[in-house]
């Protein structure tokens, strides 16, 4: 007798001809069972706040724990359960030839050197947001899983599963609507409170850290890592450490991707960045990320993405265009919106089953290239307000167009003996 | 007086003029200096500013002051263990260095960079000697390179200048990296080598060369990262010999993950064919591992040519699926009639998983159209390959697999045909769902229905007829999804067929579905008239119940001939036509239809058409953009025309709207009706109280009336707005 066809994310996602899947993996082993040989498995880089929430995303099986604060390892191992271990160098998660998949939920400063290690050490990868620090970085994440034939995902889901921020829908709606002219072209979308996000945009770090002893029990040195040397403060470290331009870039790194990445998806821009932003931002502290107003970022064809901070324009539209507007709650200027998209078919689907994708070794609707696009319209942000003015971006050669200090903030030195 | 005088008085004068003049000097360079520290105080204590602006304004200051100035600056700057807070300090120097890295100022920049290079010789602390290297990684240029390298023998400034010599990059900052790797300590070495190995250094192979054989496991590393980096034939001769004669300190497995990274290496350099013959001996070798193998098919794919195409074939039949699928995507990259023959001819004789992966890459190359081996596929006993081969059908997107995937359809069993009816639905060419098209024709209902379904998915609007066809079908299921179908496809060019087969028939139910899909079709459509002129034709010979059923359908459309019918409809003796007619203009999509609504209430009928006619009128003008006077004036009408408290009610409900004095001057009278004086104490307070904005004037001689509101008002917050309102009126 033959096995059935069940795969939910068949029925659901057919019609991406390159991308749907059909069969779950545990058909293959009979019905509610999966073959130990067909099981996934995974190991944790980094299991504070968020690396502790991907205990539960995905299904592979959890064998390793890793950080460098013995306590929070510690917990993380006690979660587990029996069969996870606890490393604090994650070179030793990487060289378990056991492991299919890491999650990589440490500071971004190392998101983007340990996706490349564990691309060249054979895993495939599920990454926090944003993806890397710099744009350099994420070119070279990109170059590594490509070159390795590995499977990469990033973990922000708003471009395909849930409601965006105020809109009471997902990204569908807008994004056929655009695709499909009703707002005419050039868009120009517009993130703020009303239309995304209020939460975190400026998160800030403290500009009056005096050098404290490390606590037993955090790796200090591995903690920083490949960024450059300064006392230990508490505050540099665990929760507080986005507002450090070594390691994040305040709330426009930490959130940055989860509202733009959206936003790249319903433009259709996967495979492009603008041009030039302009930036309204105080000056900046050299260590500590501070505050900014409002970021505009254009593209080559005249679409615009603006991050308006101050949330200046209350009643903006998500996305104008010569034709049409759209507000939060899909409101729009156009009559009838809703039966006029019943019009057109639905987007391409997308591969949603990371599991799956690694089986069939395919690339996950967000993969590390559209993923770096799309954190580099945060790099792009955050070198802007950073430096305090605008600049041009060439998104062929990734690089900034006639400015060299920019171009220090895409490719900066690693801290000896880490480099990609 | 004498010479003797003079020989001695000419000196003791010049002593006593020149010490005057240097004191006179000196005193004005203490002054100078006070200015100057003075100044930079109080540039200091204008950070952190607010905007560029205003700290370009104090840039201008400081870089007016010249070097000097930002010397004093730059001393400014304090241990952070010193306790005090310096941030000030820092944004300034720091807004300082971006200042000048700016396109267009190499001139301050120089100094800028020359003040911080210093700074790095004289600072007192780890700390400081670290926060002017920062900043002069972005200001940095050749002439910082000679105070630079002396931290490079420093084990603690070594990183931050070694990432100042790789970010100038220039042959100089090479040349730098070299003289300090024969100088430097082994605590040091590693991070000179890794700059020089970064910078992709050509001059470090023989230094790197000699430190292969380290005791030192990190610089021996890093050594050979430098090597493969240089990516010189020097380099791949070392490699190679080392290939043949490992060590115990370089062992084979390493040698072979270099040798990878120097092909990859080359073909950044665009040395391709060098970097693909090595990447094949990588392959070829059996001590290269999965990861190794996915690396140089990389390197062969990068190529582009198809002279690769034997060695990726070769693994296309590995037992790993990564190593496959590694192979799979270099495939991709192969154009050109004999790839695609050639892996068409290894397909045939693959099986299993490898099969499946075949099937993959067949189906996703666009000169490949045979349908045989995917119809094969579906019948393998491996759901793998089955799905494989239904995923490649779908992908292909051809007429040719179209025909398959319905042919399979059709002898799908319950289990299967889910799935492949999803595979169906995401056919999407033109060619293809033409072929889809002749399943409305199928005699079995699952594909009539995976037909429909499919047609509809893609908005194909041109099979609208034979849609409208099935909405008769025997078959419950077939006919539900014509109408489902019919509500997204039917354009202009199709509605006419869909009243026509309204008019046609007699069956009620099946009218009804129509009236359903024409309601929610019509408001998408231009040029709606045309479709009026004929229901309005058809109605005049109709029968009554086809009449009630065309009068259903007007208010999707509108209109003036619409209106006509309906309000004529609406005063006929038949009462189930008046009803319906009623019932239509109480719908009607805009305010035209009030006067005919109106008309009815006025009939004096104390039908449901009454009933139906006012919550016409009270939904049009809760609607419509009636000014408010004249909406007050309608209100004004419908309230003596109302026969029940309910009625009253409704009415009172769009009258609160009407934020105008006369609005409540138009129901103060109700307060005397028992039965809705709440309701209208509640408009009152509405009225007078709006969400936004100071509301309309009271009228000053019913403000015992309104008093007389405001007490009755349940609404707490509403009355002491009121209240608050009649005591400002009452002052």
């Amino acid at each position: 007798m033959k096995t059935r066809y069940t795969r939910r994310n068949f029925l659901r996602t057919a019609g991406a001809a390159a991308l749907f899947s059909i069969v779950p993996r545990h058909v293959l082993g009979g019905p509610g069972f999966t073959p130990p040989s067909e099981q996934l498995t995974k190991a944790i880089i980094g299991v504070g706040g968020m690396g502790m929430g991907h205990f539960a995303l995905g299904v592979s099986k959890l064998l390793a724990v890793c950080d460098v604060d013995a306590k929070r390892l510690q917990a993380a191992v006690e979660k587990g359960g029996k069969d996870v271990r606890g490393y604090r160098d994650f070179r030793e998660v990487l060289a378990r030839p056991d492991i299919d998949v890491v999650h990589i939920a440490t500071p971004p400063h190392w998101h983007g050197l340990i996706s490349l290690m564990a691309a060249q050490a054979g895993k495939d990868i599920w990454c926090e947001k944003p993806m890397t620090r710099t744009i350099g970085e994420g070119r070279k994440v990109v170059e590594a899983v490509n070159r390795c034939g590995r499977i990469f995902r990033i973990n922000t889901w708003f471009r395909f599963e849930s409601t965006l921020y105020g809109f009471g829908t997902n990204s569908e709606p807008p994004r056929k609507a655009v695709m499909n002219g009703l707002l005419g072209w050039p868009i120009k979308a517009t993130v703020n409170a009303a239309t995304g996000f209020d939460w975190k945009f400026n998160w800030s770090g403290r500009t009056d850290l005096t050098p404290e002893p490390v606590p037993p029990g955090l790796d200090y040195d591995l903690w920083l890592g490949p960024a450059p040397y300064k006392p230990y403060h508490p505050h540099r470290v665990h929760s507080t450490f986005r507002g450090y331009w070594d390691y994040d870039a305040g709330g426009l790194g930490d959130m940055g991707m989860h509202y733009l990445d959206p936003v790249q998806y319903i433009l259709g821009k996967d495979d492009t960045s603008p041009i030039e932003v302009e930036v309204d931002a105080p000056p900046q502290h050299p260590d500590a990320a501070g505050s900014w107003r409002r970021v505009t970022m254009r593209y080559a064809d005249g679409c615009q993405i603006v991050l308006d901070g101050e949330n200046r324009d209350k009643d903006a539209a998500f996305l104008e265009g010569p034709e049409g507007k759209i507000y939060p709650q899909m409101r729009s200027s156009i009559p009838n919106l809703q039966q006029r998209l019943r019009d057109f078919p639905a987007p391409e689907p997308q591969a949603t089953d990371f599991e799956e994708c690694i089986r069939k070794r395919r690339k996950f609707a967000l993969n590390e290239t559209n993923a770096h696009r799309s954190c580099t319209l945060v790099n792009i942000a955050s070198s802007a307000v950073r430096l305090g003015r605008s600049l041009k971006f060439d998104p062929v050669t990734q690089l900034f167009v006639g400015d060299e200090e920019a171009n220090r903030l895409v490719n900066q030195p690693m801290r000896a003996p880490w480099h990609m | 007086m004498n010479k003797r005088f003079w020989c001695s008085f000419l000196p003791v004068a010049t002593f006593v003029l020149s010490a005057a003049g240097l004191g006179a000097v000196a005193a004005e360079s203490i002054t100078n200096q006070v200015d100057t520290s003075l100044q930079v105080d109080q540039i200091i204590a204008a950070f952190p500013v607010d905007s560029g602006a205003k700290a370009e304004e104090q840039y201008r200051k400081i870089l007016a002051g010249g070097k000097g100035m930002v010397e004093v600056l730059c001393s400014r700057v304090k241990p952070a263990a010193a306790g005090g807070n310096d941030a000030r300090v820092r944004f300034a120097v720091h807004g300082l260095a971006h200042c000048v890295a700016r396109p267009g100022t190499e001139d301050q920049r120089h100094v800028v960079a020359t003040v911080l290079a210093e700074g790095l010789g004289s600072a007192a602390t780890d700390d400081v000697r670290d926060f002017f290297a920062e900043q002069l990684r972005f200001v940095a240029d050749n002439s910082s390179i000679s105070p630079v390298a002396r931290l490079l023998l420093d084990a603690r400034t070594v990183n931050r200048a070694a990432a100042i010599m790789i970010t100038l990059g220039t042959r100089p900052a090479e040349g730098a990296l070299l003289d300090a790797l024969c100088k430097a300590d082994p605590r040091c070495e590693s991070a000179i080598i890794q700059a020089l190995g970064d910078m992709g250094s050509k001059n470090c192979v023989k230094q790197c060369a000699s430190r292969l054989d380290s005791t030192n496991a990190l610089i021996r590393s890093e050594a050979l990262r430098a090597i493969v980096r240089s990516g010189t034939a020097k380099a791949g001769e070392i490699l190679a010999a080392r290939r043949r004669g490992p060590s115990t300190e370089l062992p084979y497995e390493r040698i072979l993950e270099a040798s990878i990274g120097y092909a990859e290496r080359l073909m950044e350099l665009g040395e391709a064919r060098r970097a693909a013959a090595l990447a094949r001996s990588i392959l070829n070798d059996k001590a290269s591992g999965n990861d190794l193998r996915c690396r140089a098919l990389a390197v062969l794919g990068s190529t582009r040519h198809s002279a690769i195409l034997p060695a990726v074939i070769a693994c296309l039949s590995s037992t790993n699926r990564v190593v496959r699928g590694q192979a799979a995507a270099q495939v991709a990259g192969l154009r050109g009639r004999n790839v695609t023959s050639t892996l068409a001819a290894a397909a045939q004789s693959a099986a299993g998983d490898v099969l499946a992966t075949y099937l993959d890459i067949l189906s996703s190359r666009p000169d490949f159209t045979g349908v045989a081996i995917f119809e094969r596929a579906l019948a393998s006993e491996n759901i793998a390959v089955r799905a494989a081969g239904l995923e490649g059908l779908c992908r292909m997107n051809s007429a040719g697999s179209a025909k398959v995937l319905l042919a399979a359809l059709e002898k799908a069993d319950q289990q299967d045909g889910p799935a492949i009816a999803a595979a169906v639905k995401g056919l999407s060419a033109r060619e293809a769902l033409a072929t889809v098209a002749e399943g409305l024709g199928s005699v079995l209902p699952t594909v009539r229905v995976v037909a429909v379904r499919t047609l509809a998915a893609h908005r194909c609007c041109g099979h609208t007829a034979a849609i409208l066809k099935l909405t008769r079908d025997p078959e419950a299921p077939v006919a539900r999804e014509a109408f489902k179908a019919l509500a997204v496809l039917v354009d202009e060019a199709g509605m006419s067929d869909v009243i026509e087969a309204g008019l046609a028939c007699k069956d009620e139910p099946y009218r009804n579905s129509i009236a359903a899909t024409v309601a929610s079709t019509a408001p998408r459509l231009a040029g709606r008239s045309t479709f009026t002129g004929k229901l309005v034709s058809a109605y005049k010979d109709a029968d009554a119940d086809c009449r009630m059923w065309i009068l259903s359908l007007l208010p999707a459309f509108g209109g003036p001939a619409a209106l006509e019918t309906a309000t004529a409809a609406s005063l006929a003796a038949e009462p189930k036509i008046r009803e319906a007619g009623t019932r239509a203009l109480a719908a009607w999509p805009d305010d035209t239809a009030l006067p005919a609504l109106f008309a009815v209430l006025e009939s004096g009928t104390n039908d449901n058409a009454h009933s139906l006619a006012l919550a016409g009128v009270v939904k049009l003008l809760g609607e419509s953009g009636v000014p408010q006077d004249r909406r007050l004036e309608m209100c004004a009408k419908a309230l003596k025309a109302a026969s029940s408290e309910r009625e009253v009610w409704q009415i009172l409900s769009v009258v609160s709207e009407v934020h105008t004095t006369g609005a409540i001057e138009l129901v103060i009278p109700l307060l005397d009706r028992e039965d809705v004086k709440n309701e209208t104490a509640l408009a009152i307070a509405r009225i007078a109280c709006p969400k936004t904005g100071a509301g309309p004037v009271l009228p000053p001689n019913q403000l015992t009336a309104l008093q007389k509101a405001c007490g009755l008002v349940s609404d707490k917050a509403l009355k002491e707005k009121l209240a608050a309102r009649l005591a400002a009126t009452a002052k």
